[in-house]
C-alpha cells in the first residue's frame, strides 16, 4: 500500500502567533534555495511584520549553510526571525554558538498575558524547612528560603535573601521563566521541566544568581 | 508571675531536650518557683531517669488525664530540691493514649498548682510533639550545631510559630569550642541566622553531661561545671534576667570564651 507523503518543497505555515518557513528534510540542497525563493517571494504580503519560524527539520545543517540562510534568505527578504528549529544537533550547536535564539518560540503571547495576569505573591518573611508555596503567578519572598523549603510558581521567582530551599519557576510550562536568588545556596534549582543539580563547590554558591532557559538547557549567569 | 507553660522540643532527636528540661527545672525549682517537669515523650519516658526518680514512680499522665488518679497524687516530690515535682510519661502505653483536648486540660490543671510547667517533648513532627506542645504558652527549641538537627528545629519553629507560641527561644547544646569546620557542622552565626529566633543559651558539649544523666543527677543541683553554669544561665533568663552571653565562657575556659564571642560577633 502507497503511504501518501507530504510533498516536498519549502513551505510557509501559519504557526500561533508566528508563521513558520519549513525546509523538509527531502529535498536536496540544490533545490532549497530556489525553493525558498520562491516560497518568500510568493507570500511578501504575509511575512511583512509578521515574526517567522525557521524550521529545517532534521536537514544537516553547515556553518555554511547557516551563512547562507541569512544572506539570501533572511537579510535580503529583511525577515523577523523568532527562532530557528532543528533536529541536527550539531546544527543546533552552530546556531547556538552564533548566539541565535534556537527552539520552538516562547509559549504563545496570549497564554503568557494569562500567566502574567496574576497578582505577584509578595512573601515577606522567611520560609522554614517544611513549609511550601504554590502561586499561579510570580512568587517575591523578602527573606530567606531555609533548607527544606519548598516555593513552586507558575511564573518566576525571586528570593531576596538566601536561597537553599527548592525553587520551581514556569510550573505549568513556561519555561520564559526566570529563578533570582541573592544569595543562592541551593542544591537544586527547577524552570519548566527543566533542573539543575549545585553543590557548594559550585561557581554559584553563594553569588547573586539568575536562572533561566535557554533552547533546552538551564542556564546560570551571576548577577552583578 | 502567672504560670507559665514552656515545651522544650527539638524536631531531631538525641539533641538534649531531656537533659535541658531536668537541668531548668532543677535551676528554677532552686530559684523558688514550684515547678513540674512533666514527660511529653509518652511510650518512651526517660525524664525519670534523667532526673533520678524513676523508683519513686506510681502513676503517670495517661492515668492522670484518663482520670485514674488525681494530679497530685500522680506528681512525684523531688526530696533533693523543694519546690520540684515530675509527672512521669507512661511506659506501657503509645502515643495515641493521650488526646490533644486532654493535654490542654491538664496543663490547665497545672497551671493552678505550678508556677512554671516544663514539657519534655518527643521527637519527630507527629502527633506526640503537637500534643506536648498544644498545652504550652511558650518553647525552647534545643539544637546541636548540626545540618540536619539546625533544619529539623527550623522545621518545628515554623510548627510552633503557626501554633503560635511566644516566646520561642533557642538553645544552642553541644558546642565543642575547637569545633572543626566540617562538612556537617555549622557555624554559630549561620545557626542563628538560619533560625532567626532568640537564642536563650549556648551550652558546652561537656562529658559531665553524660555522667550526670546515667547517675540521674542533674548539673544543676550542684555542680560548678560550665555546663551547669550554662544551664542556670538559661534559667534565669527564662525568669526574666538578662545576663550577657558572655557570663558562660567565664575564667578558666578562655578557648571556648574567645570562640563564642567570635561566633557571635562580640
Ligand atoms: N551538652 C552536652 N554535652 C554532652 N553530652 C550531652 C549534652 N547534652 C546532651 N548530652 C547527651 O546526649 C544524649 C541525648 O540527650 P537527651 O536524652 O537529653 O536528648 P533528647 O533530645 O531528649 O533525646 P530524645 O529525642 O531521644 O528524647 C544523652 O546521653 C546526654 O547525656
Ligand atoms: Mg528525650
Amino acid at each position: 500500500m502507497e503511504v501518501e507523503r507530504e510533498k516536498a518543497a519549502v513551505t510557509l505555515k501559519g504557526g500561533a502567533g508566528h508563521l513558520r518557513l519549513v525546509v523538509p528534510e527531502g529535498i536536496p540542497d540544490s533545490d532549497v534555495w530556489s525553493g525558498l525563493e520562491k516560497t518568500v517571494e510568493g507570500a511578501r504580503h504575509l511575512l511583512e511584520g509578521g515574526r517567522v519560524v525557521l524550521d529545517l527539520q532534521g536537514r544537516p545543517i553547515s556553518s555554511a549553510f547557516i551563512g547562507r540562510l541569512l544572506t539570501d534568505v533572511v537579510w535580503k527578504h529583511g525577515l523577523n526571525l523568532l527562532s530557528w528549529v532543528s533536529f541536527d544537533n550539531e546544527g543546533l550547536k552552530l546556531l547556538r554558538s552564533a548566539g541565535l535564539a534556537v527552539g520552538e518560540p516562547m509559549a504563545p503571547v496570549p497564554e503568557m498575558r494569562a500567566a502574567r495576569s496574576f497578582q505577584t505573591l509578595l512573601v515577606e518573611r522567611s520560609l522554614r524547612s517544611g513549609q511550601k508555596v504554590e502561586h499561579p503567578g510570580d512568587v517575591f519572598v523578602v527573606g530567606h528560603v531555609n533548607d527544606g523549603a519548598e516555593i513552586v510558581s507558575a511564573g518566576n521567582i525571586v528570593v531576596w535573601g538566601r536561597l537553599q530551599g527548592l525553587v520551581h519557576a514556569g510550573a505549568e510550562g513556561n519555561i520564559s521563566s526566570r529563578v533570582i536568588a541573592k544569595s543562592f545556596e541551593a542544591t537544586q534549582v527547577r524552570i519548566g521541566r527543566l533542573f539543575s543539580t549545585f553543590d557548594s563547590a559550585s561557581p554559584w554558591y553563594g553569588k547573586s544568581v539568575l536562572f533561566a532557559v535557554e533552547g533546552d538547557t538551564l542556564i546560570a549567569k551571576e548577577l552583578p | 508571675m502567672d504560670p507559665r507553660i514552656i515545651v522544650v522540643t527539638s524536631g531531631k532527636g538525641g539533641v538534649g531536650k531531656t537533659t535541658t528540661t531536668a537541668n531548668l527545672a532543677v535551676a528554677l525549682a532552686k530559684a523558688g518557683y514550684k515547678t513540674a517537669a512533666v514527660d511529653g515523650d509518652i511510650g518512651l519516658r526517660n525524664l525519670d531517669v534523667v532526673l533520678g526518680l524513676e523508683n519513686r514512680i506510681v502513676f503517670n499522665l495517661v492515668d492522670v488525664v484518663e482520670g485514674a488518679c488525681k494530679l497530685q497524687k500522680a506528681m512525684v516530690r523531688d526530696k533533693r530540691v523543694e519546690n520540684l515535682f515530675l509527672l512521669p510519661a507512661a511506659q506501657t502505653r503509645t502515643k495515641d493514649a493521650v488526646s490533644p483536648d486532654q493535654m490542654l486540660k491538664l496543663c490547665d490543671e497545672l497551671r493552678e498548682n505550678f508556677d512554671i510547667t516544663l514539657i519534655d517533648s518527643p521527637a519527630g513532627i507527629e502527633q506526640g510533639f503537637r500534643n506536648a506542645a498544644i498545652g504550652a504558652d511558650e518553647a525552647i527549641v534545643v539544637t546541636t550545631p548540626e545540618v540536619s538537627a539546625v533544619r529539623d528545629a527550623d522545621r518545628i519553629i515554623g510548627m510552633l510559630e503557626s501554633m503560635s507560641k511566644s516566646p520561642i527561644r533557642l538553645v544552642l547544646n553541644r558546642l565543642r569550642p575547637a569545633m572543626v569546620k566540617s562538612g556537617d557542622m555549622i557555624d554559630v552565626k549561620d545557626v542563628l541566622d538560619i533560625l532567626a529566633i532568640d537564642l536563650i543559651g549556648v551550652i558546652p558539649d561537656d562529658t559531665a553531661v553524660v555522667v550526670s544523666t546515667n547517675k540521674g543527677e542533674p548539673l544543676t543541683l550542684g555542680d560548678e561545671s560550665i555546663a551547669a553554669r550554662a544551664f542556670s544561665n538559661v534559667a534565669r533568663r527564662i525568669l526574666g534576667e538578662e545576663i550577657p552571653l558572655l557570663d558562660l565562657e567565664a575564667s578558666d575556659q578562655k578557648g571556648f570564651f574567645g570562640f563564642l564571642r567570635k561566633a557571635l560577633g562580640l
